[in-house]
């Protein structure tokens, strides 16, 4: 990933004082979408902690928020999120914020009004997918499907959309999550719209109908498109309740596609690739291995692990990795995630076999155990539903905690939780030394910068 | 289940919505309850506070075998040794204090294989003197089952109620009720047929009726419990438009397919018959895609995910009724064996008319039940009775445009609001006494109700109590509605074409072979507890193990 003086990001006097107090020219990295540069969940910055102070972390800065799920985008020296707030019965307003990367302030916000009446209302909290930053705009998604395009610098709407009203989109009952995926000149979303119009290319300036791609027969589900080279071609890859999609980004023309039905339209973890390996997995469908093509865009089946879905099988009945929310890991010949039921596991990539288990990054055996892996270096950055930061190592020898503090309060409402009341299911974002993490209640910034 | 109560009088929400109010009305004694041989009885047994009460229905006595020894192909009721096995488990289940409610369709007196009443020619069903008749048949091939019923309401302080269902209506006919009552041949207060329509509790907490009278069944009489037409000065029994054409179709068909009407839910066997033999019925057409649009059950629509908590949208009924009869139609998946015949009525203005004949309630059920069918198709949902997960949608009805988006798992307005005003309206009808209906217990659609985890919660689904039948009052837990399915062997769609799969035979071949002998020995019935002072009723199944053991099971293992 291509890291640019910090300064160029910031206005020049911020910079400039940044540069002063400093002393020295640091180099740092956004963090403009959905887990990072690429949607791939690593984070290069180097001159990290080793480990948290026994005190725990202090926040640099902290600042309220409405609720949301979405988790926050870092670029230019602002950071982006979305909120809600009810306003009567199921009535919400929705809401955009730039933030000052550097102390929290709200430098504008963007409000939209909507109705979460057709969503399951105890997860109707607010927006679900991670702004999207693309030089001068960022793009913003409501949990109704309000796709707007903003000024980076202003707020102002440049243009906007209505999944529902412009698209014909039926929202399934956990909203719109497809965070928007900019490539070249589109604006790739995963709509659901009808006719045919699962995923859609817009012209990221306009937001123009460019192309339409797979039919809407059934629900769009709950994944975020991203795009992977392989064989020497760019392919966007969808991964929906009806099975894994490999279309031309340009065109929205199908490569390849491998079916795999999920019920309920749950897929919601990301799929995870490493060299010709491509992994997928969720609650009910289970998880599927691909193996890719190397000389054209293609794909086959190279292990198949069961779902809820499949006859006699249950939340409880042993798996390979069935995660719910949480992106997986593919690396260095392993798969690392955690399932349904919380345990973070280790899977043989070339195979499925089960390495080894542990409850001992969520502390409990619970159902939809959530954590999200960011890998820097050779540790990784993992933030669990209960608002803990753990920096460990991954490895086919076992789980290495390294380093483990609380950094916020869990508050989203969640149904079947085991020792808190509260989840936290938001996706932090790591940039410039920093993460920034978000709840139903503030915005947090704390420094990860060795020395910090 | 003593947690379930106790909540239930804790947390019981929505008094003062039109639903809710049923609660609030007092139900008393019904005619039965007032037989002071009854009463006496009740009160011997005040002390007893094991009383329990057990429901079954749609057993469907007919005329036995042929001068061979062949069944007749109309008779459904060919379980005599295990039927009497289960009466008897239910008598020593219950120490003889078992109130036992034969919820309708006891006798099948609409079928026979002598022929139709004089009146069907002209849209009527059989005088009395027909009936009888028709009864005394059925008395002669059931011997052993009257014999089994008498036998226990001789026993201890049991009691027999006999609730006359669409079937048997003519029980209501005087005569042929004495006549029954006779047949049992027990002393009175101990047996008798329900004059009233229903069965209501001494305490008036558990209300059962057969349930062709509930909203706008096809099925329902207008004058019940007195469904009769005056001719030549005589009375005659009234024919629903629903019997006319189903029964008329299941006389064409039962022959050939013995197992039409063992199809849950009842009527849907036709489907698989017209699929079979795709003979034109003519006229029938535009009544059977009304009647079979309608005969859908509720209970598929379960919610597997948390409680259904979403508001439903509004649909837009007057654009539904610019689409004219072709919305019928389109109501229809793809794959639903209905749709050709549906298609060539509307092709050739068959069903010109049927669009004029739906009310608004009845269109909104339909888009209810378009939306659900919707959603499990997109999802892959495993629907449990009348549609494979897999396969086309439909599309959903226009929604009013304040109500466009998101899609909404509450499926149930239309049945909640059935049974709501169905239970309103009972309550009404019943003098003041003792306490509300708890229980409300119905047949007449072959399917049971089961446990529903999934579909009622209460406090905002942090806490979910499984739940046997359901409520009409959203997220509480009384009044329970459950439907007490048929002492029947009987098939789901979704298990015929598993059936065909597993056999590697085609589905019309095994709908043809396929006898009701060859169907789970195993048959459904409400069975209510009294101890906790709140009437809690269950789902239960006389099941025959793999062994050949007959027992009573909680679900059918099929």
């Amino acid at each position: 990933m291509a890291m640019r003086p910090l300064c160029t990001r910031l206005p020049v006097a911020a910079g400039a004082l940044a540069i002063a107090a400093w002393g020295v020219t640091l180099h740092g990295d956004d963090w403009p979408e959905w887990r990072g540069k690429g949607r791939l969940g690593v984070w290069n910055e180097t001159g990290i902690v080793e480990t948290f102070p026994a005190s725990g972390l202090t926040p640099t800065w902290r600042t309220p928020v409405y609720a949301g799920y979405a988790g926050p985008a870092v670029a230019n020296g602002k950071v982006f999120v979305t909120d809600s707030r009810r306003v009567k019965a199921n009535h919400a307003i929705e809401r955009a914020l730039a933030l000052d990367e550097r102390t929290g302030q709200i430098l504008w916000t963007r409000e939209w009004e909507t109705d979460y009446s057709g969503l399951q209302l105890v997860y109707a909290i607010g927006p679900r997918a991670t702004p999207t930053v693309d030089g001068d705009r960022v793009y913003v998604l409501g949990a109704m499907g309000n796709l707007l395009a903003l000024d980076v610098n202003t707020g102002q709407v440049l243009w906007q959309k209505d999944y529902v009203k412009d698209f014909n989109t039926s929202i399934p009952s956990w909203g719109i999550t497809g965070a928007p995926l900019v490539d070249g000149d589109r604006l790739i979303c995963l709509v659901g719209g009808e006719p045919d119009a699962k995923v859609m290319a817009l012209d990221k300036r306009s937001g123009a109908e460019i192309w339409r791609s797979l039919s809407s027969e059934t629900e769009p589900g709950y994944n975020q498109p991203i795009i992977f080279e392989q064989a020497g071609v760019r392919q966007l890859i969808i991964f929906h309740p009806t099975g894994f999609s490999s279309l031309d980004p340009v065109t929205g023309k199908v490569y390849w596609e491998v079916e795999h039905r999920s019920q309920m339209g749950i897929v919601v973890a990301t799929p995870v690739k490493s060299g010709p390996l491509m992994f997928f997995t969720s609650q009910y469908g289970g998880a599927r291995m691909l193996k890719l093509d190397e000389s054209k865009p293609n794909a086959s089946v190279l292990w198949t692990g069961p779902g809820e879905q499949d006859p006699g099988m249950t939340h409880d009945t042993p798996n390979t990795l069935n995660s719910v929310i949480s992106t997986p890991v593919l690396y260095d010949g392993y798969v690392y995630g955690v399932d349904n039921d919380g345990q973070l596991r280790c899977l043989e990539a070339a195979t499925g076999k089960l390495i080894w288990k542990t409850d001992a990054l969520l502390k409990e055996h619970a159902m939809y155990g959530t954590a999200f892996f960011v890998k820097n270096g050779d540790r990784f950055f993992i933030t669990n539903d209960r608002g803990e930061l753990v920096i460990a190592t991954l490895s086919p020898k076992g789980f290495g905690e390294i380093s483990r503090t609380k950094l916020i309060e869990p508050t989203h409402p969640y149904v079947r939780r085991r020792q808190f009341p509260n989840v936290l299911w938001s996706h932090p974002a790591y940039a410039n030394r920093h993460i920034v993490i978000r709840n139903d209640q503030e915005i947090i910034r704390f420094s990860l910068a060795s020395g910090s | 289940m003593r947690t379930r109560v106790v909540l239930a009088a804790l947390l019981f929400v929505a008094p003062t919505t039109v639903v809710g109010r049923v609660l609030l009305f007092r139900p008393a004694a019904s005619r039965v309850q007032k037989d002071p041989a009854y009463m006496q009885n009740v009160q011997q047994n005040a002390g007893a506070a094991t009383r329990k009460v057990v429901v079954i229905s749609d057993l469907h006595m007919g005329e036995g075998r042929d001068p061979s020894g062949k069944w007749q192909p109309y008779e459904d009721f060919r379980w005599s040794t295990e039927f009497a096995a289960f009466v008897t488990s239910i008598d020593r289940e219950g120490r003889s204090v078992v109130d036992l409610i034969l919820n309708g369709d006891t006798f099948e007196l609409l079928q026979s294989a002598n022929g139709n009443c004089a009146g069907a020619a002209s849209g009527l069903g059989c005088t009395e003197a027909e009936a009888l008749a028709r009864l005394e048949r059925v008395l002669r091939a059931h011997d052993a089952d009257l014999k089994a019923l008498g036998q226990f309401a001789r026993a201890g302080s049991n009691h027999l109620v006999i609730v006359p269902g669409d079937h048997d209506a003519a029980l209501l006919f005087p005569v042929v009720k004495r006549r029954v009552e006779q047949a049992l041949g027990v002393p009175a207060g101990r047996a008798e047929v329900a004059s009233s329509g229903h069965w209501v509790s001494a305490d008036g907490q558990i209300y059962a009726e057969h349930g062709h009278q509930i909203g706008a069944n096809a099925h329902k009489f207008e004058n019940w419990p007195s469904p009769f037409v005056r001719r030549a000065g005589s009375e005659t029994l009234a024919r629903p438009w629903g019997e006319a054409v189903i029964q008329e179709l299941y006389n064409r068909y039962e022959p050939r397919f013995p197992i039409v009407d063992n199809v849950a839910v009842a009527g849907v066997g036709v489907k698989f018959a017209l699929a079979s033999d795709p003979a034109d019925p003519g006229d029938l057409a535009a009544p059977l895609v009304r009647y079979l649009l309608f005969a859908i059950s509720f209970q598929q629509f379960r919610m597997e995910l948390d409680d259904g908590d979403t508001e439903p949208p509004i649909w837009d009924v007057a654009q539904v009724r610019s689409q004219g009869p072709a919305f019928l139609v389109s109501s229809l998946p793809d794959d639903d064996r209905l749709k050709p015949l549906a298609s060539k009525a509307l092709g050739d203005g068959r069903l010109a008319k049927t669009m004029d004949q739906l009310s608004d309630d009845e269109i909104v059920t339909l888009c209810d039940y378009r939306a659900a069918m919707r959603r499990s198709r997109r999802r892959f949902e495993p629907v449990p009775t009348q549609f494979a997960p897999r396969g086309p949608a439909v599309t959903e009805c226009p929604r009013s445009p304040d109500t466009r988006g998101g899609v909404f798992d509450y499926f149930w307005r239309s049945r909640d609001l059935t049974f709501g005003r169905h239970l309103e309206m009972v309550a009404k009808s019943l003098p003041a006494r003792g306490k509300p209906i708890g229980v409300f217990v119905h047949g007449h659609s072959r399917l049971p109700d089961r446990s529903q985890s999934g579909a009622n919660m209460i406090s905002g689904g942090l806490l979910k109590i499984p739940m046997e039948g359901f409520s009409p009052v959203r997220r509480a837990l009384t009044p329970i509605v459950i439907n007490d399915g048929a002492w029947q062997r009987t098939i789901t769609p979704v298990q015929l074409e598993r059936l065909a799969a597993d056999r590697g035979v085609p589905e019309r071949e095994l709908f043809s072979v396929l006898q009701p002998e060859d169907l789970a020995p195993c048959y459904s019935f409400v069975e209510i507890d009294l101890a906790a002072g709140a009437p809690v009723p269950a789902t239960k199944y006389w099941r025959q193990s793999t062994a050949g053991d007959w027992s009573i099971a909680a679900t059918c293992g099929r």
